[in-house]
């Protein structure tokens, strides 16, 4: 069975008067260790089917499972349990508290959960060595998305989840950021799960799950990715 | 466009209706406190002002020891400036209840009155029954203190105090029949005239029949001038003026009296000189030989004959012709009687020019009395009771309003940087700055606006009405006016409203200055910073990581840390306030009769029984319950000092080396034991404060028939009513005359009944009553209990105080960090740990609040203590401990209910939120 796999699992949001299907079955696989990319134009249902896969949001029918267990059937506080110690999260826009340093946004999620990598190490190894005791404000978009990826990465966790990290970012501190993901990955065994609606990052992943109208349309397993330097967009 | 920019405030309204509600609340709540307590004293003074204006008070009474007479009153009308003029008699009474004396004042009612309008002076206003309508027929005032027999119904049997006269020389009947229960406008308080009888005041006054008064002449004359009505009572103005007028009135009067006195003078001079000359006469005809008396015989014979027989001098000739035959006659006979007889009637004769020569010697110089409103210290107590009201609305209400800018700052500010986006966009839809600004200066100003109309609307009735309740114990005044005052509601919005419009005006205008493009940009948070407490690492490293985290986050927003330790400071410190106060007027009565006075009763004697200090003595020698006693001579004075008066009651302890086993005379000042010494006299503390004495200092002490100034020697702690200490020598050195004791002190060994003990002292007829210390304190207490409605009033101010600030603040602090939320429930934290990451933040500024609002409270509470308290107690100054856990109990309460509904409010919290771009 895959590490992560998704069964005829269906979305739907009311809005008003209009239901709108964010899932309309998708289903899809993904292997422990795999860099997995997911990508579709706005409103295919990518960051629904993240939310789903995060435990952020919970799915109207069929499976999600999650190293052998079905995260569907997970009752609220189950939910909590699973984001945190077994989900890493990497927003957009980072989403680092402004108040505190990077190490300390690191250890804002490490102290809550067990089997934790020391803060520092976790920042020197994602290149901020030297930014440890900066505050966000201090720091550039590539570094605070550094620091993003290391409060994620110190927690251990199962799954990192990666929405659109380098949206945010000029060209060349979003390819440092995939590179840091890439190399995360390769390095660690992490399984990397990232939502882009940029399809040329798509040579460096595993496997690339393309969403159309909250539909699977295209999963294509990639058994030679290219490492993130050689591809250009 | 204009329309679709109301249009736009009035959807803003609806959908952030939360935050519409906290400055309504607010502004509200600041506007109604301040303008409510504000409108106390001028209410409480205008509706007395109209109560003495629709009954008549009259501005001045006059009495004279020579009463008042229809030419006094003729006289009075017809003075510059006098607008109406009533006559009026009065008597002192005794009424028997529970084989004690009660001091009753019969003052006079015009049932048939042929005075009207401006002559109809001190109305009275009926509270239920009718007014007297025939001869026999009363009607009483009721109080706390009225024996039960005061019903409408009963009949009242009364009797003349001085045993030396009749009633009946005063009034037509001896029983009176309770037709009403009203009240005067001249006493508005409890306190009574002075009397010179029984116990030296009035217990209380009957209203009673003119025609009922047996007398020559009227006992006094109300007076009232013209133009005064139009002055407020109170104010300096109308004293000025009062002052002015009386002396006119005065002078009037006594030019009247004096005259009366001449008249009268003249008259017994006149009757002396005809006495006298009549003696003379006789005399001359006793030493006359019988020729002169023949002579004398046959001319008054012949003048007789040519007199008409009615006239004057017909009648004397015809007695001294009675008079020369009879001794003409008893010469002849040699009747020596008849002889002894005529010597005798000589020397009675001349025994009578004597006596009616000294009466005229000591006929009274006429003596005036006059006393206007001021005069009664229940209207001057009213006056100063009604602007302690006042002090208090300088503190209280501007604490509420800097807490309604500080939240409304805050609010705005946080609603302009959350539409920053919206006013990006406006402004590079080429909206001009102002433009932009209306709209949240229509929305500031339509909370604005609504809260201080409702908040004044409520406040104005509810709380000079909540406040004049509780001064109703000590008032019998009618209902207090609440009208709408239009200038406290246009300063209060104009006020409220600068407040607010710049609170919008000084966050726009930071957002405005900047180009659309980098106002359409999310404003950057303020940076992280280190805070000091990490230089600190003593204290900074053994503090949890969440615990930086709060500490960090509590010093970053320091504005709205600051205002919610104000708040919730506020609170705790008027939650103090509110119990403390409580406890220092319920403490008044376990001082006052539990330390201060230690005797378990004071007996009253009866001094028509018991003339003597031996007589009350032996009396008192008879009861075995009684395990020691002390007599004392109490009365009743009027004490001056400063331009200032307080009734006080004077006490003459027989042996003042006893005293201390019945009352303790701690020295205010190192708490030493108060000696009395032959000279002087020891004052109690509150009185030395309201009339500005010091030991050294001279009162003077005067009740109607004897004034003296008495040196002041200490001042000793006492709580209740104002005493003066005199040992018996002082008093006699003071006043030239012995105290009489009238009053016991007694200390009654243990198991004694007190009930049967009561009773058996007034069987014996020698003691009109005794007085528990144990009930008198329980009376008190009682009595002081209304003004619990101010604390609760405090209290629940107090609590919506907290609860706004609290919410407003805690609303913004969720609001401004959803992002923040969102992320950390992201990040796996439970529903439970996500609240407390905000809590703690909470927990901190409420804690360092109640902190802040115990220092807070202890001033509030000293100010409080000394701006309300009435003349005739003293607070206990001290706060009771247990306001302090109290008041954090509560604050912590008011904070816990307001993190309740939050708990919600953070569980509603979408995480997809964490994902959305920062706006």
């Amino acid at each position: 069975m895959a590490f992560v796999e998704l069964k005829d699992v269906y979305k739907t949001y009311k809005m008003g008067e209009v239901d709108i299907h964010a899932s309309d079955g998708v289903s899809f696989e993904i292997e422990k260790g795999e860099f997995a990319v997911i990508v579709g134009a706005s409103g295919a249902g990518k960051t629904t089917a993240l939310n789903m896969l995060g435990g952020m949001d919970t799915c109207d029918g069929g499976e999600i499972i999650v190293d052998g267990e079905d995260i569907a059937k997970f009752s609220k506080k189950r939910l909590i349990t699973y984001r945190r110690d077994d989900v890493g999260f990497v927003f957009q826009f980072y989403n680092l508290i402004n108040n505190l340093t990077a190490k300390e946004n690191v250890e804002l999620a490490t102290q809550i959960c067990k089997n934790t990598k020391d803060a520092e190490e976790v920042l020197k190894e994602v290149g901020l060595k030297e930014r440890i005791n900066n505050f966000p404000a201090q720091l550039s978009g590539g570094e605070q998305q550094r620091v993003s990826i290391a409060r994620a990465l110190a927690k251990n966790p199962k799954l990192l989840l990666c929405d659109e990290p380098t949206g945010a970012l000029d060209y060349n501190t979003g390819k440092t950021i995939l590179k840091l993901l890439q190399d995360t990955c390769r390095n660690q065994g992490m399984t990397v799960i990232v939502i882009t609606h940029n399809s040329a990052i798509a040579p460096m992943a595993n496997r690339v799950i393309t969403l159309k109208n909250a539909k699977v349309s295209k999963v294509t397993v990639n058994y030679n990715p290219v490492s993130v330097e050689t591809i250009e967009w | 466009m204009k329309s679709a920019l109301i249009k736009d405030t009035f959807l803003e309204i609806k959908n952030s209706f939360g935050r519409f509600m906290s400055i309504f609340v607010i502004i509200a709540l600041g506007c109604g406190f301040f303008s409510g307590i504000k409108a106390t004293m001028p209410d409480m003074k205008d509706s007395a002002w109209r109560y003495f204006n629709e009954n008549k008070l009259a501005d001045i009474t006059l009495k004279s020891n020579y009463g008042v007479k229809y030419e006094d009153i003729d006289s009075m009308v017809g003075l510059d400036g006098v607008k109406g003029v009533m006559p009026g008699y009065s008597k002192d009474v005794f009424y028997s209840y529970n084989g004690k004396n009660i001091i009753l004042k019969a003052i006079s009612y015009k049932s048939k009155s042929n005075l009207s309008g401006e002559n109809d002076l001190n109305k009275l206003v009926l509270e239920d029954g009718r007014l007297p309508e025939k001869s026999g027929e009363c009607v009483i005032e009721k109080k706390i203190s009225s024996p039960d027999t005061f019903k409408i119904g009963e009949t009242l049997k009364i009797s003349e105090p001085d045993e030396s006269r009749e009633l009946s020389e005063s009034l037509k009947h001896d029983e009176y029949k309770i037709v009403g229960i009203a009240y005067s406008p001249a006493y508005i308080g409890y306190e009574r005239d002075k009397t010179n009888v029984g116990q030296g005041s009035v217990d209380s006054n009957i209203f009673i029949s003119e025609e009922d008064f047996v007398s020559d002449y009227y006992t006094e004359m109300y007076v009232t001038f013209n133009g005064l009505c139009e002055l407020e009572p109170f104010s300096d103005e109308y004293k000025k003026k009062v002052s002015m007028f009386s002396k006119k009135a005065e002078s009037a009067f006594s030019e009247c009296v004096n005259k009366r006195y001449l008249t009268l003078r003249e008259q017994a001079q006149d009757r002396i000189d005809s006495l006298q000359k009549d003696a003379q006469a006789y005399e001359r005809l006793l030493d006359s030989d019988d020729n002169t008396l023949s002579y004398l015989e046959q001319s008054l014979k012949a003048q007789m004959s040519e007199l008409s027989p009615d006239s004057a001098e017909y009648k004397t000739a015809a007695s001294t012709l009675d008079r020369v035959r009879m001794l003409l006659d008893a010469r002849r006979s040699s009747n020596k009687n008849v002889l002894a007889e005529m010597e005798n009637e000589l020397v009675t004769a001349r025994l009578q020019i004597a006596s009616a020569k000294q009466q005229l010697d000591e006929m009274a110089k006429p003596q005036i009395y006059i006393s206007d409103r001021f005069d009664s210290a229940d209207y001057s107590s009213y006056n100063e009771d009604s602007n302690r009201v006042d002090n208090i609305a300088k503190v209280f209400p501007v604490f509420f309003i800097i807490v309604a800018a500080l939240v409304c700052l805050t609010t705005m500010t946080r609603m302009v940087d959350e539409q920053r986006t919206q006013i990006g966009t406006y402004k590079a839809l080429g909206y001009s700055g102002a433009t932009i600004a209306l709209k949240y200066i229509i929305y500031a100003c339509i909370a604005t606006v609504f809260g201080s109309t409702i908040g004044i609307i409520i406040g104005l009735r509810v709380f000079p009405a909540v406040i004049f309740n509780a001064y109703k114990i000590l008032y019998n005044l009618p209902m207090v006016d609440t009208p709408f005052k239009w200038d406290y509601y246009i300063l209060c919005t104009v006020c409220a409203l600068a407040v607010t419009v710049s609170a919008v005006a000084v966050t726009l205008k930071s957002v405005l200055i900047h180009q659309p493009s980098q106002i359409m940009r999310p404003k950057t948070p303020p940076a992280g910073k280190r805070v000091f407490l990490e230089k600190i690492p003593f204290i900074w490293n053994r503090l949890s990581f969440l615990s930086k985290v709060t500490v960090r986050n509590l010093l970053r927003y320091k504005k709205r840390f600051l205002m919610s330790v104000i708040g919730i400071a506020g609170c705790t410190a008027l939650v103090i306030t509110g119990f403390g106060l409580k406890n220092s007027i319920s403490a008044i009565a376990d001082k006052q009769f539990k330390e201060v006075f230690l005797y378990d009763g004071a007996a009253a004697v009866n001094t028509d029984k018991l003339r003597s200090s031996e007589d009350i003595e032996r009396s008192l020698s008879d009861y075995r319950e009684i395990s020691q006693y002390l007599l004392q001579s109490s009365q009743s004075f009027d004490a001056k000092a400063n331009d200032l008066r307080q009734s006080v009651s004077v006490s003459v302890p027989q042996n003042p080396e006893e005293l201390n086993d019945y009352i303790s005379l701690k020295s205010v000042s190192g708490g030493k034991e108060c000696k009395l010494s032959s000279g002087g006299a020891v004052i109690t503390n509150k009185l030395s404060k309201l009339l500005k004495l010091k030991v050294g200092d001279s009162i003077t002490l005067s009740n109607g028939t004897k004034t003296a100034g008495v040196r002041i020697d200490a001042i000793a702690e006492n709580y209740a009513m104002h005493y003066v200490y005199m040992s018996p020598q002082a008093y006699k050195n003071v006043f030239g005359e012995e105290a009489s004791f009238n009053t016991v002190l007694i200390n009654l060994k243990g198991g004694v009944d007190n009930d049967e003990f009561a009773s058996k002292m007034i069987a014996s007829e020698d003691f009109l009553g005794i007085s528990y210390l144990e009930d008198t304190g329980e009376n008190f207490n009682d009595s002081m209990q209304s003004l619990d409605i101010i604390i609760w009033v405090l209290i629940i101010c107090a609590a919506a105080l907290a609860i706004v600030v609290l919410y407003n603040l805690a609303n913004i602090n969720i609001t401004e960090r959803v992002r923040e939320i969102a992320t950390i429930k992201v990040l796996g934290f439970y529903d439970g740990e996500v609240s407390a990451y905000i809590y703690r933040e909470n927990a901190v500024s409420t804690a360092i609040g109640i902190l802040l609002g115990f220092v807070l409270g202890v001033f509030l509470h000293r100010f409080v203590v000394t701006t309300a308290e009435i003349d005739l107690v003293m607070f206990d100054r001290s706060l009771v401990w247990w306001a302090f856990p109290l008041a954090a109990a509560l604050t912590v309460l008011f904070a816990v209910v307001v993190n309740f509904v939050l708990f919600f409010k953070l569980r509603k919290i979408k995480m997809v939120e964490s994902l959305k771009s920062v706006e």
